[in-house]
């Protein structure tokens, strides 16, 4: 119980970070992103090649921190693939949804986006293979937190844990106390009157996606660090993702926060009382109660 | 929505700004106002006038850049600013303050004046002019601005607005649901901003 519910919590933590740049995008854009969840795969695959390119390089950086796993590559090469991840969204962004913007509705962009998720998941299996991987081969023993109930945490967990928390409270401190952190907020609950108050809202989209794909590379990281990489690594977070958003109620950061915990903690708990070929279904089931009492989700206002 | 409107007499010498054969709409092939021309002198305060649905809104959304123009023109001191993004509207010097939905409700009213005059200079100063000039916005800063009161709410709406020093004020029914007390303070507000030089387009 109290183990399935640490582990529900982690992995909330981990669907928290990438449902807050989905939130922006689906309500800033207005299309429900299917592809959006592959930026966690792009992030995760990301750091695993900037990581084997800095330790190659510097040697020195291949050392973990114990009694961390994480090695100072590792931890550069994170902050590498959250950039790169963000420059990607924006690229993608760029090649492709923008044209459609442009021109069609938002049902073509949905349709845009099950193709963009194919290409990212298929050139990641073309690159590296189905085989599933890891950041490293060391084995971090699990400290044993407690006998009965039985509680296992590695030190990792914790350390993903709270740097999910630092980056949640850094964009925080960015949406509260900056004009541009207003600005993002101000176009996340109304574009058209953000643009007659004077914010460009294609610089606010560019940096939606920036902190979204910087956030989800993030995510990625944190959840092959504590579990592995495979190429299916963004899909398993398609429907976690949308409940989180859906539940905290679009366009809602803190909705999105709010929102990931309980879909993490329900698919952790699912597993002590069904097999775990049910957890898939447990995303919607928090959608579903959220929305029956909250019809526009936690954070979410009736709006046009 | 058909009609001619000048504001007055000086309007003829050099108008601040001046709308020509304006048609626009949400439709292609629909314009709504249609055939819209006025002018608008320094200083003048314009009120135009008409029946619900008319075309008045969205004629006031043409101008500042909200809704797609399909024919005419605007022309802000003499510079032509026909259908540019609206963000682009405030620093050429003409503001709109939208009927409905004009606040930001989940940031605070200091956040929401914060955002307006990003771009303006002397941005520091233009913000304690404005609290000099609203009390009542200053004494709720911290308040988000969904919460005060439908006179506050349009106080601050004008005073995200006139955040960019304009030399034209758009106002969309700025009285609609106010109390009367409410009303009458943001008309003697739009007649004393006539009186510093900007002209005032509003829609009653
Ligand atoms: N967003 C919109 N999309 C389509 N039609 C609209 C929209 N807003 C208003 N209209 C229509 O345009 C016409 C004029 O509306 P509006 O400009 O709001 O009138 P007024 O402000 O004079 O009451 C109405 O028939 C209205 O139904
Ligand atoms: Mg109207």
């Amino acid at each position: 119980m109290i183990q399935n519910l640490a582990d529900g919590i982690l992995t909330g933590s981990v669907i928290s970070l990438g449902a807050i740049g989905l939130t922006l995008i689906m309500h800033v854009l207005r299309f429900a992103n299917f592809s959006y969840a592959e930026l966690l795969g792009i992030g995760a695959y990301a750091a695993l090649v900037f990581d084997r390119l800095l330790s190659a390089l510097a040697p020195a950086l291949a050392a973990a921190f114990r009694p961390l796993t994480l090695t100072g590559s590792l931890a550069l090469a994170t902050v590498l693939a959250m950039a790169l991840t963000g420059a990607s969204a924006v690229a993608i962004d760029r090649m492709v949804f923008r044209r459609i913007r442009a021109r069609a509705d938002p049902l073509s962009m949905v349709f845009a986006s099950f193709g963009v998720a194919l290409i990212v998941r298929n050139l990641i299996t073309l690159a590296f293979g189905h085989r599933a991987q890891l950041y490293s081969n060391d084995i971090a023993f699990a400290e044993v937190v407690s006998r009965d109930p039985m509680l296992l945490i590695k030190p990792g967990q914790v350390f993903v844990l709270v740097a999910a928390v630092v980056l949640m409270l850094a964009l925080h401190l960015i949406l509260t106390r900056t004009t541009f952190g207003f600005a993002l907020r101000a176009v996340a609950e109304n574009p058209t009157l953000a643009q007659v108050a004077g914010v460009r809202l294609a610089a606010m989209v560019t940096a939606i996606w920036l902190i979204g794909g910087a956030l989800s590379a993030a995510a990625g990281v944190f959840y092959a660090l504590t579990n592995h990489l495979s190429p299916a690594l963004g899909h398993n977070f398609v429907l976690p993702l949308f409940a989180a958003t859906i539940a905290g109620g679009i366009g809602s950061v803190y909705g999105a926060v709010a929102g990931g915990f309980p879909v993490g903690i329900a698919s952790g708990l699912s597993l002590m009382i069904l097999p775990s070929g049910y957890t898939p279904a447990m995303p919607f089931l928090i959608i579903l109660a959220v929305l029956l009492v909250r019809p526009h989700g936690l954070f979410g206002e009736a709006r046009a | 929505m058909t009609a001619s409107a000048t504001s007055s007499a000086t309007a003829a010498a050099a108008p601040v700004l001046e709308v020509a054969g304006l048609e626009a709409g949400y439709a292609r092939d629909l314009p709504i106002p249609q055939a819209i021309s006025l002018r608008l002198a320094r200083g003048s305060l314009t009120a135009i006038i008409g029946p619900n649905g008319a075309g008045k809104s969205t004629l006031i959304k043409a101008i500042a850049g909200v809704v797609p123009v399909s024919a005419g023109r605007v022309t802000l001191a003499g510079r032509d600013i026909t259908g540019i993004r609206p963000d682009r509207m405030g620093p050429m010097g003409l503001a709109y303050v939208p009927q409905t939905d004009n606040v930001f409700q989940t940031l605070t009213v200091a956040e929401n004046l914060a955002l307006a005059p990003r771009r303006t200079a002397g941005r520091a100063a233009r913000l304690a002019e404005l609290y000099a000039l609203f009390p009542p916005l200053a004494a709720k800063k911290a308040d988000r601005a969904g919460s005060p009161s439908g006179g506050q709410r349009q106080m601050l709406a004008v005073a995200m607005a006139l955040a960019q020093r304009p030399a034209v004020l758009l106002m969309d029914e700025p009285s609609a649901g106010l109390s009367p007390k409410a009303a009458g303070a943001v008309l003697d507000l739009a007649r004393s901003l006539t009186g510093q030089g900007v002209s005032v387009l509003l829609v009653e």
